[in-house]
């Protein structure tokens, strides 16, 4: 079958939901909402607690929909974007909403990142945390590297940031991807307990920047 | 705008590459049939179905999907055969529930063999369908066995549960019906079956159980659903012929498609009451008239066009869905003819 589609020239798609008439807005956000109902149904069910009644709100009383969701997958982020004009009242859109807030995220894409990366251990050992790059959008970003400040306490405490190292060091982001990034750093034996922070950023990105912190605790509590 | 050729070359391009398929699987559900007595009232009923010409959409996904992940070329053949095996299970059963009298193009088994005999031969299907799935698993790692047979599980109930969903709104006359409880209707009736099922496995086999699945619920319920509610549209405008269905037969089985329910929702007055007083009869008490007259107000209450743009909505972003759910996959003629079906649909849409 031809990859040349005949179709290619019509089936622009955001040509398309720019001229979305209001009853198609409406299927459309019908749709997306009840598919990341089912999504998250099905992924329940792998793990053995799926359930065909709609979810019950969060304990935490973050607001949900009628569904019982309280965040449509990140990737309709960027749909909201441009069918907001039809969707904004009934569909708002809610930065990070989705987001585990434990989970450290920076989005090459929207230049938008979530929490902040949490790192602890005692001295001498290291600390080991994970962040996520995603790049939601249709262009390839090429290679990225992170890179990250040194680490500053209260009392101008330093732990270098020669100690701080990433795996893999260089992540490759082709269009609509995501990676994930261990970072490590090694505490040596003189650092005293105490929290230490900086910012980390990723290489060709200049907007993109994340807190940091490593909580060193001491040896015996 | 792409040209009428274009569209017709694509058209029949994919036609072309589902009656290939339909050809291999339909060989394959006859050899798995068995042979012997009772031949008349049992195992050649269960022959009909199978036998007759279908579009083999369900395999012809499941093969594709876990090709593009990796999958040898014959892998999953087993489980797409078993998936089509049930879908003809179900399509005994539905024609016995819904009174229908034609089946692609040729009478049904209810008509021509009787309810009880048309009955056990669904049963007989999904039976063969189970001994098939579980021939083909046996080849498969054990834990990737078992997310196959837990997909498939998934995939009966959720069908059962639209049926039932179906069949509650008949039974207790529901009326107030909006759009997106037919979309919840046809998540569980239609695409978990025809278009997510298919997908999920064939990834899961072809990826050896690491694809992300999420991605292509998304995909198959926005290019399921279009598919479905392009069917519901060719039984209120297509011919018989082409369509291999009864025209109206939803109709005349007071089916709550999205154009019915646009039309309950927006007549008033007299349309509203003639509307309600034929839904609260039964089949054989609908005449051809009465069904013509609830059609001419579908147009008039402009439910057809309602229909057509509400669902081009949900299919708009098929295409974007498809790049996310297939972004690990390998390219090639499997990749070619899974991203063929979004246009597909469209082009047989206008």
């Amino acid at each position: 079958m031809s990859n040349d589609l005949p179709w290619a020239s019509v089936f622009d798609s955001t040509a398309n939901m720019r001229a979305l008439s209001a009853i198609q807005a409406d299927g459309f956000r019908a749709a997306s909402e009840l598919v990341e109902r089912f999504v998250r149904m099905a992924a329940a069910g792998l793990s053995g607690s799926e359930t065909a009644t709609p979810q019950a709100p969060p304990a935490n009383g973050e607001p949900s929909d009628f569904y019982g969701a309280t965040g449509l997958e990140p990737f309709l982020t960027s749909w909201w974007t441009m069918v907001d004009q039809f969707l904004r009242v009934s569909a708002p859109r809610r930065d990070g909403a989705a987001a585990d807030p434990d989970t450290a995220t920076l989005d090459l894409a929207t230049e938008q990142v979530v929490g902040r990366l949490q790192l602890s251990s005692v001295a001498p050992g290291t600390a080991t945390a994970e962040v996520w790059l995603h790049n939601r959008g249709p262009t390839d970003m090429g290679k990225v590297a992170l890179h990250c400040s040194d680490l500053l306490s209260h009392d101008g405490s330093v732990i270098a940031a020669r100690l701080i190292r990433f795996e893999p060091d260089i992540v490759v982001m082709p269009a609509r991807s995501s990676r994930g990034v261990t970072v490590e750093v090694d505490i040596e034996e003189n650092v005293a307990p105490s929290s230490y922070r900086g910012m980390l950023v990723a290489d060709g990105h200049p907007d993109v920047w994340l807190p940091i912190e490593l909580v060193v605790k001491p040896l015996l509590p | 705008m792409t040209s009428t050729a274009d569209r017709a070359e694509l058209v029949a391009e994919v036609d072309a590459h589902l009656r290939g398929v339909a050809k291999v699987v339909r060989r394959a559900m006859l050899d798995a049939m068995p042979d012997g007595e009772p031949a008349q009232w049992l195992y050649g009923p269960m022959r009909e179905y199978p036998s007759r010409p279908g579009k083999a959409l369900r395999p012809a996904l499941c093969l594709s999907a876990s090709r593009a992940f990796g999958a040898e070329p014959e892998a999953v053949m087993g489980i797409a055969v078993a998936i089509e095996l049930l879908h003809n299970a179900f399509l005994v059963h539905d024609d016995v529930a819904d009174g229908s009298e034609m089946r692609r193009g040729r009478p049904t088994l209810a008509a021509t063999h009787g309810t009880a005999a048309a009955l056990n031969a669904g049963d007989g299907l999904a039976i063969i369908a189970g001994q098939v799935l579980r021939k083909a698993t046996r080849r498969l790692d054990g834990d990737l066995a078992d997310l196959v047979w837990h997909e498939f599980d998934t995939m009966a109930m959720r069908t059962l549960e639209g049926q039932a969903i179906e069949v509650g709104w008949q039974l207790d006359n529901v009326e107030d019906l909006r759009p997106d409880d037919y979309l919840e209707l046809i998540m569980h009736k239609t695409c978990w079956y025809t278009t997510i099922h298919p997908l999920r496995v064939g990834a899961l086999v072809g990826s050896g159980g690491k694809a992300d699945l999420a991605p292509l619920v998304r995909f198959g319920f926005h290019f399921g659903a279009a598919f479905q509610i392009r069917d519901d549209l060719l039984n209120l405008v297509g011919d018989e012929r082409s369509y291999g269905k009864e025209i109206l037969g939803d109709l005349y089985e007071g089916k709550r498609t999205l154009p019915l329910v646009h039309l309950l929702a927006n007549a008033s007055g007299v349309d509203l009451e003639f509307v309600r007083d034929y839904l609260s009869r039964n089949r054989s008490e609908r005449s051809a008239d009465m069904v013509n007259a609830v059609r001419a107000l579908m147009d008039d209450y402009g439910s057809i066009a309602f229909t057509s743009e509400y669902a081009e909505g949900i299919l708009l972003v098929a295409e974007e869905y498809f790049e996310q759910a297939f972004v690990d996959a390998q390219p090639g003629p499997d990749l070619d003819f899974l991203r063929a079906l979004v246009p597909y649909v469209w082009a047989r849409w206008r």
